[in-house]
């Protein structure tokens, strides 16, 4: 029986199209907090002021992605001897039109804590488990944001 | 008072009175809101003990030289002008000392504790240096032009005779 192998190659290629493009956007169902920014400044500065930020609330840099006109922090990890108490965050920034084509600002700070019951302070040996997002620190990482972009002009 | 005042350097006269400066002489820098508008004014000790104080928001004083290039606020005189605003409950001030608060926690002499809503209202909780004092904020929304105004003048407050933008002026306060 003879069939042609390129249809399945072709549907290979479709459904492996998103994880070139990046890491899955599980963050876009979080909570997130936002702000217009009006007038929008140039994204490379945007995108600069986000590094500033980051760092300014408290968090390492992590990863820096232009083409999504985001900056994603690394963990901030605060390891406790007592299960279920220690938590580690990450801070997520983000450029991008709404529906009415205004330049928005949002911040995210997704919160997690460890679950492990063996060495709660080892980390290699964490077991993470997703907490709701962390909006008081979202909050505050955006006014970091917007004490940099508000002040540049 | 202050009719052309320019915002982009200190003359050697008086801003009310015209009069030029003697070399040492004491110069009253101010900062007042009138009327909503954000106005610099550096006076002589005559004219600025015939000011409208109600009017002010903070005023150092110097000593006028021919020599001296540059004029600069230092963040101390800052800090006390934000503390002072913080009580204080006119929308204008309200405005002036949001953006004194984000310029002092950018520049890390204000520690951004934590954000507390109260009823739809934000505000920052802050906390000075080596202090254990806190003392809330309002985080306001200000009007693009209105907020570029005020920063504008901020910037210059900071060193009124740069010509650049307020990241290469507070990054020479920073390096001085």
């Amino acid at each position: 029986m003879r069939f042609s192998v390129l249809p399945l190659l072709l549907v290979l290629f479709v459904t492996s199209l998103p994880a070139c493009s990046g890491p899955t956007l599980e963050d876009e169902t979080g909570r997130w907090t936002e702000r217009v920014l009006e007038p929008a400044p140039p994204m490379r500065d945007i995108m600069d002021a986000f590094e500033w930020s980051m760092v300014n609330a408290g968090f390492a840099l992590g990863e820096r992605d232009d083409s999504r006109h985001t900056l994603t922090s690394a963990w901030d990890l605060q390891l406790q001897p007592f299960r279920n108490k220690g938590r580690r965050w990450q801070g997520i920034l983000r450029v991008e039109k709404n529906a009415e084509g205004e330049t928005i600002v949002k911040s995210r700070v997704i919160q997690e804590k460890n679950v492990t019951q063996d060495d709660t302070l080892d980390s290699g040996e964490a077991d993470w488990e997703r907490m709701e997002d962390d909006m008081i620190r979202s909050r505050i990482l955006l006014q970091h944001l917007v004490s940099q972009l508000h002040l540049a002009g | 008072m202050a009719q052309s005042w320019s915002f982009r350097k200190r003359d050697a006269t008086c801003s009310d009175c015209n009069r030029s400066y003697q070399e040492g002489e004491e110069v009253y820098s101010l900062l007042r809101l009138v009327e909503e508008e954000l106005q610099r004014v550096d006076a002589c000790r005559s004219c600025f003990d015939q000011r409208d104080a109600s009017q002010d928001v903070v005023y150092w004083r110097t000593s006028h030289s021919e020599k001296r290039g540059t004029m600069k606020m230092d963040f101390d005189l800052l800090l006390a002008a934000m503390e002072g605003m913080a009580k204080d409950e006119r929308e204008d001030r309200r405005d002036l000392c949001y953006l004194l608060a984000l310029l002092l926690v950018r520049h890390r002499k204000l520690r951004l504790e934590r954000v507390e809503m109260r009823g739809n209202k934000e505000y920052l909780i802050l906390r000075k240096i080596r202090s254990q004092n806190r003392f809330p904020v309002e985080s306001r929304e200000l009007e693009p032009e209105r907020r570029q105004k005020l920063t504008g003048i901020l910037a210059e407050l900071m060193d009124p005779t740069a010509e650049g933008d307020l990241d290469s002026a507070l990054g020479k306060e920073e390096t001085a």
